[in-house]
């Protein structure tokens, strides 16, 4: 009986070592070839002089992948600065480019997690505070790509008893109560505010910020006269009574960016070929049907509401997204300027330069079709 | 010369269970001298103790009535020692005993002394900041009986109170009953299934028949006070208990059965 | 043994069986100080094992310590945080929310139990009405709670009153009716009215099973308010967790976790302690019997 069971029990090991080989010879058959890059393959933290993201419809052209490849994508939001990658996929300018897209929906902070285990290559983010914090632990993370050079009427609004959009004087935010999102000032979507508080001499610890996860209560709150100010942005923007409330700041300046792509360098140096792709379908898309005023054109428009969950009529209401994929010089040091005036947000200090984080090399790739 | 402190006309009583009616108790025509003890023995299931519950107030008749003639109305009218102790498990001993007097209001000094009496006079002395979880099932039963005599009620229901205790322990608290129960002479009506503790204990013993509950026999025991442990041995204690034997054996044998004898 | 013993029958021998004295028959005060020591170093010792497991899967990169810091990492983090005073206020607000929310829905809950079990018209009234409120999600009001009460502590001191008055009240009803009919048979023989049966019988005999009900919440207590915290408002140690993800801080985020659990456990030993200094019967015991 003894021997039967040693007999057995190599078998099972042969079993055992066959299949180890088989899988591994899968994964090997499925890791992509690298693909040597044209012109910059090393990273850029600024746009080179005389390379423009933007470019007529229809380019950049389709380049197609030699392989299929599969890029997950981590999205956090349905919001109309995220139309590029839906519309793409809508569109089947991915499919084109022999790219097949997974999406991943969670929030920042998780999403932030996974790219940093590589189980998701991509991620749509504001430039949070978690990503410095990120970097600094450790893990190898860069911003690939821009959004949009501003946040059509996103940004701080407040109540009407504090004036108008013009006669707004920021000093009386003192002692205030403002709704804001989850993260508060270690967020970029609270740019709007922060400019504010910057102007009038505010500081941070003098006014009461109460987060929000659901923003739809925060405009509700806003409405009653609980909060008397709030960092809104559409489609949320909608739901504010008129008469209520103004655009006191923009959501942030055009010499800024604050949100857009993030990858780790296991996508810049070793999956460079669809990285380019997926950023010239994107390219291709808001060159063909998001450039100008595209709320007028009513194809766009549907597939867009279909696709964030809203109606046509309220996403005409705000003015369309100017989308723009630069990371503009000035952003780094902004951004890090409002994460220092909380304590306890940045895990560092110093300053993160642009040469760390920011990499445009997969765009302006893409840009140039190369 | 003795006065009837509670007479029975008629008493009887019914329940409903699953759909047809249960006719538990009844008639019954009883009369009971002040202070005597008077045992009630018959079969399981033949209403004792629903006459029990019924003169202490927990339950009416269906028909018939109950007459108390009360001569002491600052005394409470009854207590009751039962089966399964009833003593609070979550009081101690003394505050067990005491809770008649702290339900008549009572005094807390003066309630302690005589409880504390009545503790020493059932036998568990020394026991008084105990928990009931803490005492053997004898002790738990004499602490019901201390609690029953505190209060000096005219009236002493006992519901087979030691049928959960071993042969010898019941032995010993029949004793005791006795001893305690000769210091104030109150009246008492003992259910039993035992004939040979109700010819022990009690002056006077109703036969009652198997369900429906009716008095056979009416029977004085003869032997004379204090009783003592050596009655058992006379002949005439023998007779009564065969005597009362072959009554009761007819109705155990056929339980159940619908035509009880009158 | 049969096998043994049958066999023993076979070759003719005399198989002798012995009871002889084991080491709890030898000594047995001595066996059990051993076995209460052993007890001890075993309840203590298996968390200590674990964090030690936790330190050596972090030192040797089982885990990435970027996401999951080692416990050395976490102490740091938790000891800087206690030092800079966000740690403390977090907690200070945290454990008092939990004893506002929890005492008012404890006291409300047995109030109104006793109520339900005493009187079969009310209990007849609201019993179905309040076990059809009690499995609705209170999480799903809790946007209703904020226009009611407005935002900051309020909203989130009700929905832990809220949770726990349901659990209480109903478990309290409960208890009052199954009183046993031989305690209150043997109270009302003595001559109690209501309310002296109330105080002496009903009371003392439903506290066991509300305090089990008591216990119990104290744990759903420490849930509610932590979990509220994480998704709304901006004060407590479930704000913290929330905010130190956000900001992709999990040093601080575990400490603040660990420092909730141990909120929790103290908070219910107290309770427990506190249950059974209230039931007589229950009463830590400071003499030897």
């Amino acid at each position: 009986m003894l021997i039967s069971t040693r007999a057995r029990l190599i078998r099972l090991a042969l079993m055992a070592g066959l299949a180890a080989l088989g899988v591994s010879g899968i994964a090997a058959a499925k890791s992509p070839t690298k693909t040597k890059t044209k012109y910059y393959s090393r990273q850029l933290s600024a746009l080179p002089k005389g390379v423009s993201l933007s470019g007529k419809p229809y380019t950049p052209a389709v380049k197609r992948l030699k392989q299929t490849q599969t890029l997950t994508v981590g999205i956090p939001s349905k919001l109309e600065l995220e139309a590029p990658v839906f519309l793409a996929y809508d569109e089947g300018e991915f499919a084109k480019e022999h790219l097949r897209i997974n999406f991943v929906y969670d929030t920042v902070p998780d999403l932030l997690t996974l790219l940093g285990e590589n189980k998701v290559d991509l991620v749509y983010a504001g430039a949070q505070a978690a990503v410095f914090n990120a970097l600094k632990a450790g893990v190898p993370i860069r911003w690939v790509s821009g959004v949009a050079s501003a946040a059509p009427d996103s940004g701080l609004y407040m109540s009407d008893k504090y004036g108008t959009s013009s006669t707004f004087n920021p000093s009386v935010l003192k002692g205030l109560t403002i709704g804001v999102n989850p993260g508060g000032l270690a967020a970029p979507s609270e740019y709007g505010l922060y400019a504010a508080l910057k102007k009038g001499h505010v500081s941070p610890s003098q006014i009461t910020m109460v987060p929000f996860s659901n923003i739809s209560a925060m405009v509700s709150a806003l409405n009653a006269g609980q909060l008397q100010g709030a960092t809104v942005g559409p489609p949320y923007t909608a739901g504010i009574t008129p008469g209520t409330a103004f655009q006191a700041e923009p959501g942030y300046p055009s010499t800024i960016q604050i949100a857009g792509y993030f990858a780790t360098t296991n996508l810049t140096k070793n999956h460079r070929a669809a990285g380019i792709a997926f950023f010239q379908a994107i390219e291709r898309t808001i060159n063909t049907y998001l450039h100008g005023n595209y709320h007028k054109d009513q194809i766009v428009m549907h597939l867009l509401s279909q696709e964030l969950g809203t109606t046509t009529q309220q996403l005409g209401a705000a003015p369309p997204v100017p989308f723009n994929l630069n990371i503009p010089p000035a952003t780094l040091p902004a951004l890090q300027q409002m994460y220092a005036t909380v304590p306890n947000t940045l895990s560092y200090s110093g300053l993160v330069k642009p040469s760390q984080l920011v990499d445009l090399s997969l765009v302006v790739d893409a840009a140039e079709g190369q | 010369m003795s006065d009837t402190i509670l007479s029975a006309t008629a008493l009887e009583r019914s329940f409903v269970a699953k759909q047809h009616v249960v006719h538990a108790l009844g008639p019954v025509d009883i009369e009971v001298s002040r202070g005597e003890f008077v045992a009630i023995v018959g079969p399981s299931g033949c209403g004792k103790s629903t006459l029990l519950r019924i003169v202490a107030g927990l339950a009416n008749p269906t028909a018939g009535q109950i007459q108390i003639r009360r001569a002491d109305p600052l005394n409470p009218l009854c207590s009751m020692v039962f089966q399964d102790y009833g003593i609070f498990p979550w009081k101690t001993v003394l505050a067990n005993v005491r809770f008649p007097l702290d339900i008549a209001r009572v005094p807390r000094r003066r309630a302690n002394e005589i409880a504390r009496e009545w503790i020493e006079r059932a036998g568990v002395q020394g026991f008084e900041s105990a928990y009931p979880a803490t005492l053997s099932g004898g002790m738990r039963q004499r602490v019901a009986i201390a609690r029953a005599f505190v209060a000096d009620p005219e009236i002493l229901l006992m519901d087979e109170p030691f049928a959960a205790l071993d042969a010898q322990l019941r032995l010993v608290l029949q004793q005791e009953l006795l001893r305690v129960w000769e210091q104030s002479r109150r009246t008492v009506l003992f259910v039993t299934h035992s004939i040979d503790e109700a010819l022990l204990l009690a002056d006077r013993i109703l036969v009652t028949s198997a369900r429906p509950g009716r008095v056979l026999a009416d029977i004085r025991v003869p032997f004379s006070r204090p009783r003592t442990r050596a009655v058992r041995a006379t002949v005439e204690f023998g007779q009564l208990e065969e005597q009362i034997w072959q009554m009761l054996k007819g109705g155990v044998e056929d339980r159940g059965s619908d035509d009880a004898e009158a | 043994m049969t096998p043994r013993r049958e066999r023993a029958r076979d070759s003719g021998a005399v198989v002798t069986v012995t009871r002889a004295p084991a080491a709890v028959d030898v000594d047995p005060t001595r066996y059990a100080r051993r076995r209460r020591a052993v007890g001890t170093v075993l309840a203590w010792g298996t968390p200590v094992l674990l964090i030690l497991l936790w330190q050596i899967a972090a030192s040797s990169g089982w885990i990435d310590v970027r996401f999951f810091p080692a416990p050395a990492t976490v102490w740091k983090a938790g000891v800087a945080a206690f030092g800079n005073g966000t740690m403390t206020s977090a907690a200070e607000a945290t454990i008092a929310k939990l004893l506002i929310g929890y005492g008012i829905g404890v006291i409300a809950g047995v109030a109104l139990g006793l109520l339900l079990g005493l009187s079969w018209i009310a209990r007849s009234s609201l019993e179905y009405t309040l076990i059809a409120l009690y499995t609705l999600p209170k999480l799903a009001l809790f946007p209703a709670f904020l226009l009611i009460f407005g935002i900051g502590w309020t909203p989130q001191v009700v929905l832990v009153g809220v949770s726990v008055f349901f659990i209480i009240v109903l478990a309290t009803m409960t208890a009052v009716v199954s009183v046993e009919a031989g305690y209150r048979d043997a109270a009302t023989v003595f001559g109690a009215n209501r309310a002296q049966l109330l105080r002496h019988v009903i009371l003392p005999a439903a506290m066991p099973a509300i305090g089990t009900a008591i216990r119990l919440t104290a744990g759903i207590g420490i849930l509610v308010i932590v979990g509220i915290e994480m998704v709304s408002g901006s004060s407590g140690l479930g704000y913290l967790i929330f905010e130190r993800a956000q900001v992709f801080d999990p040093a601080t985020m575990y400490a603040g976790v660990i420092v909730a659990g141990l909120i929790g456990v103290i908070f219910t030993a107290l309770v427990t302690l506190l249950l059974r200094c209230a039931i007589p019967q229950q009463r830590p015991r400071l003499r030897r019997r």
